[in-house]
């Protein structure tokens, strides 16, 4: 009888349902990187064929939601979903405001913040109206920006409390995306790129 | 705290000595002083004059003194606190003229200097220049038109607001008498002045300052009395987003107020604030504990307020980042209003009555109108996070739009009651507004608190008869045949989303389509999403696809439309089983129909394989058509009305002929793709056979 009870307990100890919890972290920085090249770089190239899942970045505590029986299975790193009318309109959205938003940025009044949005930099040489003009737009382009996180993460199921992660990844884009002579804030400090 | 309050002079401590040369004269008995020379704290003086003896008092004939390089440093004893403790640079000259009568003297004299410097805790003058013409007629001090001018005012610090001009020009006129109030009059101008916040988010460039001031001290009531007129020819203000340049709106004020020392209370006897292009403001009344927690009994009242100045100043220009839609809208009318303010800062309350005339909404393309509209609203407003209960029963106003127009349709007069008490924006009666050949009545329409949570709102709404082909010309839609009836129990805000229970159903296309579960997501974001759900019955295919343009297909369409989401316009998902019932009537589809669905369900034409055919058959027979479809993430996954193997049946022939099936292979379509499609779809030209 006490066999049978350890037998039993052995058994669904080792039976019992793993959850692990990935974040297609591959996945953004690919969306990132085309949604910024789309709307604030040159004619959007197609996405790149997702790349084979690696073992490492699978087991790095990213999110998606896999169930297994006894073993584990992982997630496939496939592209994220991009596009619905939501993430459309907040690309063009974004991608409209982007030719007022640069001659701001060319002369280093407005930077991109460590977060990824943007922030004014330097008041130098504008005027009290050209200042009212880069705070409303600033103001309205990290709304979007924001909503945008929100609505990717909406669209591909990852819970809210991963948007911080994904718009992580969009700063790295929005940075790495910044035109030469642009400000980008490290460490709290203003750097031309 | 400082208060302004008259403060005794004294001179400044120090020996004086003076020493005179003259001479006698008996016969005249008259004392000419050739020369009178004082040196004391304040600085040294030369003077000559004539003193006459013949008379009971002694008269001075003529008398002349000059204090030369007075350090105006030394001067700084005679003023009020906090003047006495700044620090003053540079000299001052006073040349005095003295005549009459020993106990009658009359004196006049002029005080100058140039180029003094003052700097107090905050306050900063360079460049001063003085020219005071006084008097003194006994009991009389009078300056008259004294003119200052600097070049540089500064005030504050870089923590702090800070304020500064580059040219102050002054010109006062003073009174000074025992027992009477101290007067000065004056005119002020500034040019160049400006402010800024300690963060640098609020700041006022290039004013130019203009106006008329009065200001009264009255020791005997311990007030002073400050009053004046100024006017802002020019001048930008920053406030975080928001610009104005003063120089279209020319501000005034104009302002006559008394402050009372030992009361600490303020009584405006009048405020008038006026800018161009909205309109004026008159406040008066008191407040109380001024210096300390300010507790107000105001009235304010205008009777010009125009909501488009506003709009198109303070709104439009701010948010119109934010907002695309704002520069896409025009208000007018006039706005009148009177109300009592009182109490505590910040928890105010404001009550009061408010009246529009002639307003007007309008699309700036005039694709759509709305007005006149007038207002006559009472109202009571707390101005804090949680409004007291109300005690008693809210005064009723009524709010009518004479017309209101959607591109050739044209609703009548609208009125309804309406009450802003509490901060709870009601309107006790419904709407109700004939409009679309039917009639649309909106209930219990209630804003719970407009002033802290201005998003949440419920009503309830019923729509009769509306022609369903007047409302989807007025949307600029294909036109559909029939109407539209329904009721909507409930509408409520639920966070950021305006749910609804309730079911509208459009007679439409012959059968009728229900539609429930309606929610409409961030209703007040430029990103507003459209959810419910749609059930279809009795639908006429003849009449859909005339509509559409989609051929000829006749049949009885059936079906649901589960968790339709649309966004920004363009359906965002939905689930969709839609397809033919057979009730005994015609089921017949058309070549073009064919090719359409043909191009919908796989991107390529069959033009030529239908044109071969069509030669025969102008039509075919069906027994089934329909889809099951799904779209999500702008991937649309069709499936057929029936499953055979891999295939997927959009049309199923019928056993009599002619017949012809549509078998989908392509399960999967990208919305880019679907967009394609439609787009090839509607620049087909029918084929006409």
């Amino acid at each position: 009888m006490l066999k049978r009870i350890i037998f039993s307990l052995v058994f669904f100890a080792s039976a019992c349902v793993t959850v692990n919890i990935y974040f297609p972290a591959a996945a953004v920085e690919r969306a990132a990187d085309q949604i910024v090249k789309e709307t604030w770089g040159g004619p959007a190239e197609p996405a790149k064929p997702a790349p084979q899942p690696q073992s490492r970045r699978l087991l790095a505590p990213s999110r998606f939601v896999t169930l297994s029986f006894v073993s584990e299975a992982f997630a496939q790193d496939t592209d994220i979903n991009v596009t619905n009318p939501a993430i459309r309109a907040l690309k063009e959205s974004i991608k409209n405001r982007s030719n007022a938003i640069k001659p701001y940025m060319d002369r280093g009044n407005i930077g991109i913040a460590q977060d990824g949005l943007l922030a004014i930099r330097s008041a130098d040489g504008l005027n009290l109206k050209e200042r009212a003009e880069a705070n409303q737009l600033i103001d309205a382009e990290n709304k979007d920006r924001e909503a945008l996180y929100a609505e990717i993460a909406k669209a591909n199921g990852i819970p809210k409390e991963n948007i911080p992660k994904i718009k992580s990844i969009f700063a790295k884009s929005w940075i790495d995306q910044a035109q030469p002579g642009w400000w980008i804030q490290s460490n709290g400090n203003w750097q031309k790129k | 705290m400082n208060v302004l309050a008259p403060t005794p002079s004294r001179l400044p401590n120090g020996k004086a000595s003076a020493t005179f040369s003259g001479a006698y004269a008996t016969a005249s008995k008259k004392l000419t002083v050739k020369t009178f020379d004082v040196a004391s704290a304040l600085g040294s003086a030369k003077g000559n004059g004539e003193i006459l003896f013949t008379e009971q008092q002694p008269t001075v004939a003529k008398g002349a003194l000059l204090f030369q390089a007075i350090p105006l440093e030394n001067l700084k004893t005679l003023l009020p606190s906090p003047l006495n403790q700044w620090i003053y640079q540079g000299h001052g000259r006073v040349e005095v003229e003295v005549h009459g009568a020993w106990n009658a003297l009359a004196i006049k004299g002029v005080a100058r200097s140039n180029g003094a410097q003052i700097r107090g805790a905050d306050v900063a003058l360079e460049n001063l220049c003085l020219n005071a013409p006084f008097e003194w007629l006994r009991p009389t001090w009078r300056v008259g038109e004294a003119q200052l001018t600097a070049l540089k005012l500064t005030y504050g610090d870089k923590d702090r607001w800070q304020a500064a001009a580059d040219r102050v020009q002054a010109s006062a006129t003073m009174d000074l008498a025992p027992d009477q109030p101290v007067k000065i009059t004056g005119h002020l101008k500034s040019a160049g002045g400006k402010f800024a916040s300690p963060d640098g988010s609020k700041l006022g460039e290039n004013f130019v300052i203009d106006g008329v001031f009065e200001l009264r001290s009255d020791p005997a009531k311990h007030s002073i009395g400050l009053g004046g007129k100024f006017r802002a020819d020019a001048g930008e203000l920053l406030w975080g987003k928001f610009f104005a340049d003063l120089k279209l709106q020319q501000p005034v004020i104009e302002l006559q107020a008394d402050y009372f020392r030992d009361l600490d209370r303020l009584d405006c006897r009048r405020c008038n604030f006026n800018l161009m292009k909205i309109g004026s403001v008159d406040i008066n009344g008191s407040v109380e504990r001024l210096s300390q927690s300010p507790e107000l009994r105001l009235q304010a009242r205008s009777a010009n307020f125009l909501p488009g100045g506003f709009y198109e100043f303070v709104l439009r220009q701010s948010f119109h980042r934010e907002y695309p839609l704002l520069d896409k809208l025009t208000l007018g009318g006039e706005l009148a209003f009177q109300c009592q303010i009182h109490g505590n800062l910040p928890t105010l309350t404001t009550e009061g009555d408010l009246s529009l005339k002639a307003g007007e909404l309008r699309a700036q393309s005039d694709s759509w109108q709305i007005g006149p509209i007038t207002l006559n609203l009472p109202f009571q407003i707390f101005w804090s996070e949680s409004p007291k209960a109300a005690s008693i029963k809210p005064r009723i106003g009524v709010l009518a739009i004479e017309q209101a127009r959607f591109s050739g349709q044209s609703v009548g007069r609208i009125t309804a009651a309406i009450s802003l008490s509490n901060n709870a924006l009601i309107f006790p009666q419904p709407i109700h507004a004939e409009i679309f050949g039917g009639a649309v009545e909106i209930s219990a329409l209630r804003w719970p608190d407009i002033i802290n949570d201005p998003k949440q709102l419920s009503f309830s709404a019923e729509m009769k008869r509306l022609r369903l082909d007047d409302l989807t010309q007025a949307l600029d839609w294909p036109p559909f045949s029939g109407s539209l009836t329904g009721s909507i129990p409930q509408v409520q805000s639920v966070g950021n989303t305006l749910q609804t229970n309730g079911e509208i159903q459009a007679e439409l296309f012959g059968g009728q389509v229900r539609l429930g579960k309606l929610e409409i997501e961030n209703p007040f974001s430029s990103l507003a999403a459209v959810r419910l759900d749609a059930r279809l019955s009795s639908i006429d295919l003849d009449q859909v696809t005339k509509t559409f343009s989609f051929g000829r297909i006749s049949g009885i369409l059936e079906g649901s439309i589960d968790d339709l989401v649309i966004t920004d316009g363009q359906p965002s998902q939905f689930r969709a089983d839609l397809h033919s019932v057979d009730r005994g009537t015609e089921q017949r589809i058309s070549v073009e129909a064919l090719n359409k669905i043909t191009v919908l369900s796989s991107g390529a034409s069959a033009g030529a394989l239908y044109s071969g055919l069509a030669g025969f058959f102008d039509s075919f027979r069906y027994s089934k058509l329909g889809f099951k479809a799904s779209l999500k993430n702008d991937r649309l996954t069709l499936r057929g009305v029936e499953s055979q193997d891999d295939q997927e049946f959009l049309v199923v022939g019928s056993f009599l002929p002619p017949r012809v099936n549509i078998v989908s292979h392509t399960q999967t379509i990208a919305f880019s793709e679907l967009l394609h499609r439609l787009q090839q779809i509607k620049s087909d030209k029918p084929e006409t056979k």
